[in-house]
């Protein structure tokens, strides 16, 4: 025990030490209790009022058995204990009424608050600036809270720990009430050797008990701290990220993956034996650690009111009142004590959450509204939209995905952006759509820097397909309409532009726009084919009717007849929109008027097909032929 | 139960064997409690001395802190190691996805059976699984009715009326209890799906995947009326539930207040004629009380113990079932001739479940070492082809033939050596790269080959990059450091992944779909020597890849409607033509932007 060393060698460290420990535990408390209340204002009064109504019963209940005894021990009369049983009898049954009704409610409103924590986190990944999603902090909070929640330190703990604080201050109320004609010592319970037997006890009791027990929390914390790269085998990935479970089962099958990922999962099998048999250990360990002080205590309140009642000084139910008054109220300290490391604990385990919540967004909103002629249909649409020398790393990495780029966006012409993978095209799609600000240079719209308009107005000028958009599980007209009410009509008129037919409402056999997509919301959703699903997503793009149209391999699951009609359609589809068509299909350049090849995050070369082809040293000549060569 | 016990038993034969002395143990402890105030209050009354009190007493506490330690250390280590046997059915569950045929893991009857038994085991240990509440309730239950037979025991003595009253009165608290239980089970359907709801939209709105979207579209608003509309009703069936509990309690409530003033009333009148001591009435009534949550605790875990065990028999359902019996005689692979030939005679298929014929009595003849290009719209069977010469599935009518012989004939593994593919689907596992080419354990991995198989599919040079090359770990769920590849990357991964096998037949369904057109066509260029002299069937929707092939087979409506080589079918005029025309309309010279183009061979 060299800690015991250090703090005797040295008594004013452990003091601070001590002080600024609880004081942290307050704070612990305070937040803990603030979270709850602000996830649901009832929780906190009603577990307090539980706590009081339930006190008050175990009160009664003892009070009510002493007396009995005591009054058999008088030999007072059987009529005079009945009415005495009978009142004591109908409290108990209000109180225990007034409980369980009470427990119900709070019942109730801690599933409520359960949801809105699980919401907030929800909302916050919604309203967070784009770049701060995947950014290595709120990636590593996410995989914390995670963490937290997989050791049973969710929102749960706290409930539990809210409550805790009432009924253990209510236990130790009633062991006072129990021993309160000891305590004030007035008549015949005037006796010093209880203060004597009392202190001794609860010291006793507190060394016997604490000692190891806190040392064992502390064991188990640090278990529980232990952050293990077993812990997420390849099973859980198999288990948790869903996707692959029957996506997967080809290959393993017919490559034979079985054997290898059979022994990549042991590892953790044999780890979790261990740790299984680790925190039995322990547990058992911690169980006869607590019995014997708890037997030793019990044991010695017996002995001490038996020794006062054989000697007179009270009767047999005193015997039985006081006994369960130490005992009570003893155990009542000890858990306070215990439980305030477990406090800590717990609070410190919501830190995670509670940190992602707080994360503030850093990308600059302006005001400035998008002005109002090119809003109104019929409006001229006159933007002009320019990168200059703009540079862009994302964040985390050391390397450039855009380098000194400028471009020129002319108003409703049509633009095929084109380049090797990687060489920055749908990077300059995030940065025009300011999911991310450049990290160097600036974007304007009409000359004004994009960041100094209004966020929310500035996004409504963009309709996007990304490659790896996501549909939801709702209903189609909802996915396309983006929103809970839609006009059917429209979205028909949506799904029809882009190659979807739809059916009418009614029609079961295929899709309508009342159709629910994937089967994780309702049941009698439909599964769409990735063909489908890029038809939706353009159709999603159209029904925004926003003034640019950005496509990123819209076609790419798509074969070459319903690729074809896309693009015979283009024109009709995006009207006289801007549009930024960006594909590893050439064939895509030739209906857009102005082609823009990017190579490693740089423009270079701009122009029309018929320019860029005259050039047979430029990207888009080497481009062009390797994919022409097989179609002459 | 049983299924359960042995199974602890092969995970922890210790536990099993220290259960029965830890139940004993809280038997007797529980026993020896409600004596202790009987037993001193005694003492006093027959005016012991202070001395004999504290023997007596003191024997007393040893005694109970000896039982209790056996008993504690013993269930605080079966509560722990109880859960080996979660962890073992989780092992089992996942090899059981891995091994058993395809099919049933890709129909909707076994993905429900599958969802079922991972929810039976639960995701994680945080919320129970399944396996270990019943093991611990099932021990509960059982030293909670030994418990109750020693309480009557113990009662019967004063009066078995005061039995029959505690059980007339618990036994009204359970039949009000199952009637609520009953009830909630009829409920539980309807609020799930509301609760299934909240957890897709909870799920959706803090997944980062959907960011972009849901920015683009401002749909944070929707996602949130969303949430509170199904809140509404998620409160709403909290408040039913919990009010119907309420009035389920009522009988408790009557029950406690009757039995507790009828018992102390009769007890205390006993005391007051003298039939019992004052340490006998407390002795009583401890175990009146004792007796009736130990009746309580016996209900809810019953009925625990009935919800596991419906969750057990779907784990069971899905560990037990069946595979399709490989033949008894099953054909010699290795002696088939090389290189291959593949036959479909007549196929007819179509999915379990579904009256749709994907396959319509379809037929063709693939040579041996032919690269055959199957070209189709969306939906034209092509990936069925795939998973019925993968033996994934079977066909419903007519035969597949390799190397002449019928692959109902052969052996799941045998089919599987035969055969080598890059799917659509991008499978990528979190191990190193090596790995994921080979599939096999570290030590299997043959390294050489490994590389040489990344350069002939174009990505050597970036992993040779990565900062432990091969040996990288990809993706980065396991590891922190892990690499995460580009669309193209993973694409060029999963060819090198496929010439590893060095199988007989090579099966290509849209492996450049991600790649951009110069990397394409260096896959294209390459092409005759990836393939070697194996059989190859390529799916893609880039015409241009089928001009490096043999023949063509055009399918249309589950059936083939064209074969022969590219200038063949040109010539021909047919749909292959039309569909080639529509998709180098684009690429040719002199096309003026937006001109239209009719349609050939009437495809569309």
């Amino acid at each position: 025990m060299s800690n015991n060393k250090d703090t005797a060698n040295n008594e004013n460290p452990k003091k601070e030490k001590l002080s600024k420990r609880m004081a942290a535990t307050v704070r612990a408390m305070v937040k803990c209790y603030k979270l709850a209340n602000s996830l649901d204002k009832w929780i906190v009064p009603l577990s307090w009022l539980r706590c009081i109504i339930n006190s008050s019963y175990a009160m009664v209940a003892t009070l009510i058995l002493s007396q009995v005894l005591d009054m058999l021990y008088a030999h007072k009369p059987f009529k005079e204990i009945l009415i005495q049983i009978v009142i004591a009898e109908c409290t108990i049954l209000a109180l225990n009424t007034a409980s369980t009704v009470i427990g119900k409610y709070m019942n109730i409103h801690k599933e409520v608050a359960t949801l809105n924590y699980a919401a907030r986190t929800g909302e916050k990944t919604l309203s967070m600036d784009y770049p701060l999603l995947d950014s290595p902090r709120s990636q590593d909070l996410r995989r914390r809270i995670q963490e937290d929640n997989l050791m049973g330190f969710g929102l749960k703990s706290i409930l539990d720990m809210i409550y805790w604080l009432p009924r253990t201050l209510g236990n130790g109320v009633t062991a006072i009430v129990l021993l309160w004609p000891l305590l004030t010592g007035t008549g015949i319970f005037k006796q010093w050797d209880f203060y004597v037997y009392f202190f001794l006890s609860v010291i006793s009791y507190l060394l016997v008990s604490m000692l190891p027990s806190l040392k064992l929390n502390k064991i188990w914390f640090k278990e529980m701290e232990e952050k293990s790269i077993e812990k997420k085998s390849i099973m859980y990935y198999i288990f948790e990220s869903g996707q692959m479970e029957y996506k997967m089962g080809k290959d393993i099958r017919l490559f034979g993956g079985q054997e290898m990922l059979e022994e990549e999962i042991e590892p953790g099998r044999k780890w979790w034996f261990k740790k299984f048999e680790r925190y039995g250990r322990l547990n058992g360990t911690g169980w006869i650690l607590g019995s014997i002080p708890e037997y030793l205590l019990t044991g010695g309140s017996y002995f001490y009111t038996a020794i006062k009642c054989a000697a007179g000084v009270f009767g047999v139910g005193g015997m039985y009142r006081y006994a369960k008054g130490f005992t009570d109220f003893i155990r009542c300290i000890s858990n306070i004590v215990q439980q305030l490391t477990y406090f800590e604990v717990a609070a410190k385990r919501q830190e995670s959450t509670l940190e992602f919540l707080s994360i503030p967004n850093e990308m600059y909103k302006g005001t400035l509204p998008v002005e109002k002629r090119v809003h109104c249909d019929g409006g001229d649409n006159d933007y002009l939209v320019e990168f200059k020398n703009v540079s862009f790393q994302y964040p985390g990495t050391g390397e450039y995905a855009l380098r000194h780029f400028s471009m020129k966006l002319h108003i409703g012409e049509k633009l095929a952006m084109v380049g090797m993978n990687g060489s920055g095209k749908t990077t300059m799609i995030k940065l025009l759509c300011r999911l991310y600000d450049p990290t160097e240079g600036e974007i304007t719209l009409n000359g004004i820097d994009i960041r100094k308009y209004d966020y929310e107005e500035y996004m409504r000028i963009f309709g996007v397909v990304f490659q790896d958009f996501n549909l939801f599980a709702v209903s189609l007209g909802q996915n396309v309409a983006a929103n809970v009410e839609y006009d059917a009509s429209k979205v028909e008129e949506c799904c029809k532009k882009s190659g979807l037919g739809l059916d009418k409402p009614g029609d079961v056999s295929h899709l309508t726009s009342e159709t629910c997509l994937y089967k994780n919301y309702d049941e009698n959703g439909v599964e769409i084919s990735g063909g489908e699903a890029q038809k939706i997503a353009l159709a999603r793009a159209l029904y925004k009717d926003a003034p640019f149209i950005v496509l990123d391999e819209p076609t790419a699951a798509l074969d070459p007849i319903a690729e074809y009609e896309i693009y015979s359609k283009f024109n009709e589809i995006v009207g006289d929109k801007t549009a930024i068509y960006i594909s590893h299909r050439l064939s895509s350049c030739r209906f857009c008027d102005d082609i823009a090849v990017f190579d490693k995050g740089r423009l270079v070369q701009r122009g029309s097909h018929d320019q860029l082809i005259q050039n047979p040293t430029g990207k888009y000549y080497e481009l062009w032929n390797a994919q022409a060569q097989y179609y002459a | 139960m049983g299924f359960l016990l042995k199974n602890l038993w092969a995970a922890d034969k210790f536990t099993v064997l220290s259960l029965p002395i830890a139940m004993a143990c809280a038997v007797a402890l529980r026993y020896a409690w409600i004596y202790l105030p009987k037993f001193v209050i005694d003492q006093v009354t027959n005016g012991s001395s202070v001395g004999q009190i504290a023997l007596a007493t003191g024997i007393f506490v040893v005694a109970c802190i000896v039982i209790e330690s056996i008993n504690g250390y013993f269930s605080g280590n079966a509560g722990n190691r109880f859960m080996k046997v979660t962890v073992n059915f989780q092992h089992r569950i996942f090899k059981k996805t891995l091994n058993c045929d395809y099919a049933l893991l890709e129909g909707s009857e076994g993905q429900t059976k599958y969802q079922k038994a991972k929810s039976c085991e639960g995701d994680s240990f945080n919320d129970r699984a399944n396996s270990t509440s019943m093991i611990w309730n099932f021990f509960q239950t059982t030293q909670n009715v030994l418990m109750f037979i020693l309480f009557t025991t113990v009662l019967s003595v004063v009066n078995p009326l005061i039995v029959v009253l505690v059980l007339v009165g618990s036994g009204a608290e359970l039949l009000a209890r199952l009637a609520f239980e009953k009830w909630v089970e009829k409920q539980k359907d309807r609020w799930a799906k509301t609760d299934k709801r909240q957890n897709y939209v909870i799920k959706t709105s803090s997944d980062s995947k959907s960011g972009k979207d849901i920015r683009i579209y401002k749909m944070s608003k929707w996602f949130a009326d969303l949430r509170e509309m199904l809140l509404k009703e998620q409160i709403k069936n909290r408040r039913e539930r919990n009010f119907k509990e309420l009035v389920s309690d009522i009988p408790y409530l009557l029950n406690t207040f009757l039995r507790d003033a009828l018992a102390y009333a009769y007890l205390a009148w006993k005391a007051s004629i003298g039939e019992i001591s004052v340490g006998d009435l407390i002795l009583y009534f401890n175990a009146i009380t004792l007796f009736s949550t130990q009746m309580q605790n016996v209900v809810g875990w019953i009925h625990e113990i009935n919800l596991s065990n419906y969750k057990i028999c779907d784990l069971r359902s899905y560990l037990d079932m069946p595979d399709r019996p490989d033949p008894v005689n099953p054909t010699d692979v290795t002696s088939l001739s090389r290189p291959l030939t593949i036959e479909f005679c007549g196929v007819c298929f179509s999915y379990p479940g579904s009256e749709k014929l994907i396959l319509d009595h379809l037929s063709m003849q693939i040579r041996g070492g032919e690269k055959i290009a199957l070209v189709g719209v969306n939906g034209a069977g092509k990936t069925t082809i795939v998973k019925l010469l993968c033996g994934f599935y079977q066909p419903t009518k007519g035969k597949i033939l390799i190397g002449g012989q019928d692959i109902a004939n052969m052996r799941r593994e045998d089919i599987f050596s035969l055969l080598s593919a890059v799917f659509q689907d991008i499978s990528l596992l979190p191990v190193t790269v090596a790995q994921n080419v080979a599939m096999k354990k570290p030590e299997d991995v043959d390294y050489a080959l490994v590389k040489d198989c990344l350069e002939r599919a174009g990505i050597w040079e970036h992993v040779s990059q990565l900062p432990q090359a091969e040996n990288t770990q990809l993706l980065r769920f396991i590891h922190d450091d892990g690499v995460m590849l580009s669309g193209g990357e993973q694409q060029k991964l999963l060819l090198a992944r496929s010439l590893y096998k060095q199988a007989p037949v090579l099966i290509l369904d849209e492996p450049t779909a991600a790649l951009d057109p110069i990397s394409e066509s260096e896959v294209y260029d390459k092409y005759q020597e990836l393939a070697g002299s194996s059989t190859v069937l390529f799916i893609s929707h880039r015409l241009a890849s089928t001009r490096f092939c043999d023949r063509i087979f055009f399918l249309e409506n589950g059936a083939i409607t064209e074969r022969g080589s590219h200038a063949e079918l040109m010539t021909a005029g047919g749909k292959y033509a039309g569909m080639f025309e529509i998709q180098s309309h684009y690429y040719k010279e002199n096309v003026t932007p937006n001109g239209n183009l009719a349609l050939e061979g009437g495809a569309v």
